[in-house]
């Protein structure tokens, strides 16, 4: 499996540790986190992920207004997003979609967390 | 003849006349005072022959006592004869007419030649007599009894009108009556606004007396975001046509905010209008109980929404640690997967309220969004039978679908969803062994699929109350059978938002079935 270097935007310690230990024990990729929406584009430029997790729900801001300063920057504007959303009504679920990035509805099985991703963008290897 | 004046119609419409025992009127005393000076006699009545007398409610030249009493017994009348016979009375000399000639007003009224004509309603009952009197033998002409009869005539139209000015006073009195009684707000005005009447109700709701609102412009009753609207009714009312449903609020006179919904009605007369009458009622408390409950109903949409929404962060990681802890305890360490395992069914349970608590507010919201079309439910039976095979499997029960020809007009996954809670439920109370059968029929336009099954049937008590939300029919079914006890609520929703209905019965024999019937979309 290539290896892989995926950015987490949460502002939960919690998440951001499990979205940590599934990735790198589940598939041995490397987790750089973030919880500061305001820092999201900084991280994104310095650690040029393969793809970002994106919480919806950011505490003082949301998921969607850091999309669009990801997708406004010409350092990240290219990296694949997936929101992360406890929020599983289909409206909103296609909303978030309709703004190009993929969902990843909450709770997620950590063990196949790196399987969701690679299906979300299409992964093969 | 007894029988005539004892009459009970004609009584009743004696009294009516409001003439008995009344005062002496100006009318009737202007014709009699005329009957006099036309004929040329001492005397002209108008009497009235009641049951066991005559009155006399004019009768100028009459000697006393009988002119201050006003009335004579029948013993001195000639004027019963008049109303027994419906005819006119002509008499020369009374003294020589063998019935009258013992009668006692010859000798006390000095009754001698006498000329009457029936006094009598356009209804037909003879009230009494228009009569000359004269003290001496007399033979009465022609153009004298012509005169009499006119001057009768004129009496009797007097008495027709007095009779309907009673009966306009009677149906006012019944009106205001019932006006005054009616829940309803009733309120008259004017073309130009002014108020012309208000009954009762109206005055203890607004707090006006009809005093105080009989000329208030009706337009400063109401509430200012209403004028607008007030004054297009106001509009087609003018014009016409009635206004059969309107709302607004009123202003009442503490300043009180009075919700009124009702309708107006013009009054025309030759084709003008002249009155507006509107009756209404007080909806105020309805209203605000409608709104409350709106908001209580919003709030707790709100509140499931975003308890549903902030409870799938903790169970994330919750599920997910114990997830990671499973995978990384050794393989035999048998106690720490036996505790992990116990910890994510509890989460796993937790999961499964969220879930449908989001399912509760979501159907309820968009029932109306359901995407029906007409499908076999031959079809939808057996995708639900699909969709639970591996429970049934599991607690040995066998799901049967009884084959059917029907269609039903449903949101085809919506419906299985029902149908897939409802024989889940079915399953996880049969017995192994046990049988879940689903069935539909159709009766008119309305489809009905069962789902019975041949478990522990459902205590009476609860057939209804099953379908509230978090309600078990035993307490300890939460925990052993992995329920939240919102599936009916939810079901009910959804079958509700077809427009059917959803209920369940116990069986002759053991178990019990769900019905769900769906009528077509009209």
């Amino acid at each position: 499996m290539t290896h892989r270097t995926i950015l987490i935007v949460d502002d939960e310690q919690d998440i951001r540790s499990l979205v940590s230990m599934s990735l790198e024990l589940g598939a041995g990729w490397t987790v750089v986190e973030e919880q500061n929406g305001d820092e999201a584009v900084e991280r994104a430029a310095a650690s040029q992920p393969d793809a970002i997790l994106l919480d919806v729900n950011l505490g003082v801001r949301d998921g969607q207004s850091v999309l669009a300063d990801l997708r406004r920057d010409a350092r990240t504007t290219a990296i694949p997003v997936i929101f992360l959303t406890g929020n599983v009504r289909p409206a909103e679920t296609s909303a978030l979609r309709a703004l190009g990035a993929g969902v990843l509805p909450k709770p997620f099985d950590p063990l196949e967390l790196a399987g969701l991703i690679m299906a979300e963008f299409g992964w093969t290897d | 003849m007894n029988s005539v004046l004892t009459d009970a119609r004609r009584l009743t419409a004696l009294r009516r006349t409001g003439l008995l025992d009344a005062p002496p009127s100006a009318t009737f005393d202007r014709l009699t005072a005329l009957a006099t000076r036309l004929l040329g006699v001492p005397v002209a009545l108008v009497s009235l022959v009641d049951a066991d007398r005559q009155f006399f409610v004019s009768c100028p030249g009459l000697a006393d006592p009988w002119a201050t009493e006003r009335e004579a017994p029948h013993s001195h009348s000639f004027c019963q004869y008049v109303v027994a016979t419906g005819e006119p009375l002509v008499v020369e000399d009374a003294r020589e007419v063998d019935f009258l000639k013992s009668n006692l007003a010859i000798r006390d009224l000095g009754v001698i030649a006498y000329a009457g004509v029936p006094l009598r309603l356009s209804t037909g009952e003879v009230l009494g007599s228009f009569c000359a009197i004269a003290s001496e033998p007399r033979v009465w002409t022609g153009a004298e009894l012509e005169s009499l009869q006119t001057l009768a005539d004129a009496a009797m139209a007097e008495l027709d009108l007095r009779e309907t000015s009673m009966l306009l006073a009677e149906r006012e009195t019944q009106l205001r009556v019932l006006l005054d009684n009616s829940e309803e707000l009733v309120c008259s005005f004017g073309t130009s606004g002014e108020i012309v009447y208000v009954n009762r109700a109206w005055c203890e709701t607004m707090g006006y007396t009809p005093e105080e609102a009989a000329g208030l412009a009706v337009m400063t009753l109401i509430a200012p975001l209403f004028k607008a609207s007030f004054r297009q009714v106001v509009a087609q009312l003018l014009s016409g046509r009635s206004v059969d449903s309107y709302e607004a609020d009123l202003i009442a006179s503490d300043g009180r905010c009075v919700t009124c919904r009702g309708r107006a009605l013009p009054t025309m007369e030759q084709g003008i209008v002249t009155r507006i009458d509107v009756l209404f009622f007080d909806v105020t408390a309805a209203r605000a109980a409608e709104r409350a409950r709106q908001v209580a109903d919003r709030m707790k949409d709100e509140l499931i929404g975003i308890v549903s929404h902030e409870l799938r962060s903790p169970l994330t990681t919750i599920r997910g640690a114990l997830r990671l802890l499973d995978k990384l305890a050794a393989p035999d360490d048998t106690r720490t997967r036996q505790l992990t395992g116990m910890a994510t069914r509890g989460a796993d349970r937790l999961l499964r309220i969220v879930d449908d608590l989001l399912d509760i507010e979501r159907t309820e919201g968009e029932v109306a969004k359901l995407d029906r079309q007409v499908v076999g439910a031959d079809t939808l039976l057996h995708d639900t039978r699909d969709a639970v095979t591996s429970a049934a499997e599991e607690a040995q029960v066998e799901v049967i679908v009884a084959p059917t020809t029907v269609a039903v007009d449903a949101d085809a996954d919506r419906l299985i969803q029902v149908l897939v809670n409802l024989v889940g439920n079915a399953i996880k109370f049969t017995h192994a062994g046990g049988t879940v059968t689903l069935s539909a029929d159709r009766t008119g336009a309305t489809t009905t699929i069962h789902v019975r099954d041949t478990g522990r049937g459902i205590p009476p008590d609860m057939l209804e109350t099953i379908f509230a939300r978090f309600q078990q029919v035993m307490p300890e079914d939460a925990s052993v059978k992995h329920g939240a006890g919102l599936g009916l609520t939810i079901s009910r929703a959804i079958v509700g938002g077809h427009g059917g209905t959803i209920w369940a019965e116990n069986n002759d024999g053991p178990g019990s079935t769900f019905h769900v019937a769906i009528p077509d979309r009209a």
